[in-house]
């Protein structure tokens, strides 16, 4: 039998990777296991396996972890709306700009792919406070209106579409205008179900940044806390009076949501997300 | 036939603009109306009226050399710059090639590496900061070893900017690594077969097959990077809230308008911020010219 021969670069990037995946993965079982004691016990031996399992402390995650009235059910609520809506808005718009930039040539398309790319290659660092003014001034500012700064056309979720769209074939299209085909249904009915991996792809990555993201709605939507920014305020106004594994359970209930979500799509996103092409 | 054709035309254009709307009317209110404003403000005082003393007071601030206040947040913006550069380019596609040449359990080191990007950085910031915490697993390892009580890691001055260093490097790889892996998936498998013939090993594959073919990414993706120089802001906030001499310039942005509401002053800055990187805007547009043909974006 012909053993095959592991080469020692193998087995330093397997030595490497393993080193690392301990690392997450034994931070992972700690919060876990920190989420399933009572409170003395976390202080007492917080590195220690749990001596009695307290599931009850998830339940109990959903009435004490309140931040300005929102317990963890409103939190949930709110992250739900927030990011489906917003992850929603953000691909429908780049989907139906990057489609028109890649598929036609028209008077205009030039400076706006000129300004597609001035926009994310020019960053500009003073506008924070304008944008801030400007979202409390449109009366935005802690209303489920934001979701409508998502609509934006610009950065990388536009440009993986716009690549996306630009490798597709013509003849499809020109065969469905060639039988009387009008231009939103050859979108909708021919290229957007072409497009639907890729699509859904950028939706997922919208999806789990957005369910993670906790700066955005602790500016803009205060009153509105999601399970990131919620849990993010819950700290740091209970800093020295928490039920840590209370708290760690809220943490572990928050982070189960992307990841059931993603090890769903992995393969989608892992084949379906590249910009930048393939030299060759 | 004409007025056919005429009709065809205003249509196109119909679709075309309307597909292109809302993205535009967003375009020229939230970012050409915002930097436009933004770009007044610091010239305002707070009546309103024209003035260069906000800009005289940044000015003056940046000439205090070593003891300026935003020079140690420049500092240590380009501390986490050059450390998500790090993990964003090389060590991501390092860990997306030894996915995509199946190192032994790939499948399971390939869940791990994303969950960086899957956990909340709330819920990771917590967890690895209780890791640190006295009586937390890191403290009782380091106690062990050095035979000496842990430091504070994260609430003293010698050690919070090395600590979240760390933590950077441990939660960096993310959408970069998804990128180089959807690149390397596009290469085709016969180049490999004829590599392998060849005696081409893991890292001169690493090295002379997959980093050249899969460059318009890589190029692309360093090409992004640069620009943001100012935007690393570091998790600051989850931290130490700019305590400790860890303050950055996203976070000092964050506290003078958020907190403080002081937002010429916060435009004065930025105004100054976006001036020092366009000399990296030129040259990184040059660059992307100089890129190959056929790279499509």
């Amino acid at each position: 039998m012909e053993i095959r021969k592991i080469s020692p670069a193998r087995i330093f990037t397997f030595i490497i990777f393993a080193i690392y995946a301990f690392t997450m993965v034994y931070a992972l079982f700690w919060v876990v296991m920190a989420s399933l004691k009572s409170h003395e016990e976390f202080i007492d031996f917080p590195n220690a396996l749990p001596t009695s399992w307290l599931f009850s402390n998830y339940a109990e995650a959903f009435n004490l972890l309140d931040v300005s009235d929102n317990n963890m059910f409103s939190m949930l609520f709110n992250s739900v709306w927030y990011v489906v809506g917003a992850s929603f808005i953000s691909t429908a718009v780049c989907c139906m700009a990057a489609y028109v930039l890649a598929r036609f040539d028209f008077k205009g398309k030039k400076i706006i792919l000129f300004i597609e790319f001035t926009v994310m290659l020019l960053p500009i660092y003073g506008s924070q406070a304008t944008l801030y003014k400007l979202v409390r001034q449109l009366n935005i500012y802690n209303s489920p209106l934001f979701l409508i700064k998502s609509a934006s056309a610009t950065g990388q979720i536009f440009f993986i579409l716009l690549t996306f769209f630009m490798t597709l074939p013509k003849a499809y299209e020109e065969s469905a205008f060639l039988d009387g085909a009008g231009y939103l249904s050859v979108f909708v009915k021919i290229m957007l179900p072409m497009a639907m991996p890729s699509v859904m792809a950028m939706f997922i990555i919208c999806f789990i940044s957005g369910w993670n993201d906790y700066m955005t709605p602790l500016i803009y939507l205060p009153d509105f806390p999601t399970m990131a920014s919620g849990l993010y305020v819950y700290e740091q106004i209970s800093k020295f009076n928490m039920n840590k594994p209370v708290y760690f359970a809220g943490i572990v209930l928050c982070v189960i949501p992307p990841m059931v979500v993603f090890t769903i799509f992995r393969n989608k996103l892992m084949t379906n997300v590249t910009m930048g092409g393939l030299k060759g | 036939m004409a007025s056919f054709s005429k009709q065809n035309v205003i249509r196109k254009y119909c679709f075309i603009y309307g597909m292109l709307a809302i993205g535009i009317l967003h375009f020229l209110v939230f970012y050409l109306y915002v930097n436009f404003e933004s770009f007044f403000l610091p010239f305002l005082d707070n009546s309103g009226n024209w003035s260069l003393g906000l800009i005289e007071i940044v000015w003056n601030n940046l000439k205090l050399g070593l003891e300026s206040e935003l020079l140690k947040n420049v500092k240590n913006t380009l501390i986490y710059y050059l450390t998500s550069l790090l993990t964003g380019l090389p060590i991501s596609f390092f860990f997306a090639y030894g996915l995509y040449k199946k190192i032994k359990g790939s499948s399971f080191f390939n869940f791990i590496f994303l969950i960086p990007m899957m956990v909340s950085t709330v819920a990771l910031s917590t967890v690895y900061k209780n890791m640190l915490a006295i009586g937390g697993p890191v403290s009782k390892i380091w106690a062990f070893i050095t035979g000496k009580e842990a430091p504070l890691f994260l609430y003293d001055p010698k050690t919070a900017t090395t600590s979240m260093v760390i933590y950077m490097f441990w939660t960096g790889f993310g959408l970069n690594l998804i990128m180089y892996a959807g690149a390397l998936t596009r290469i085709p498998e016969d180049l490999w077969e004829q590599a392998d013939l060849d005696g081409v090993g893991y890292m001169r594959g690493m090295l002379f097959i997959a980093l050249p073919l899969v460059w318009p990414t890589f190029s692309m993706m360093m090409l992004l990077s640069a620009i943001g120089v100012f935007s690393a802001d570091g998790p600051i906030l989850l931290f130490t809230q700019g305590m400790y001499e860890t303050s950055t310039l996203g976070y000092w942005m964050y506290e003078h308008v958020v907190k403080l509401e002081m937002y010429n002053y916060a435009s004065a800055v930025g105004l100054f911020m976006t001036l020092a990187t366009l000399p990296i805007f030129f040259i990184v547009n040059w660059l992307k010219r100089k890129l190959p043909a056929d790279i499509q974006y």
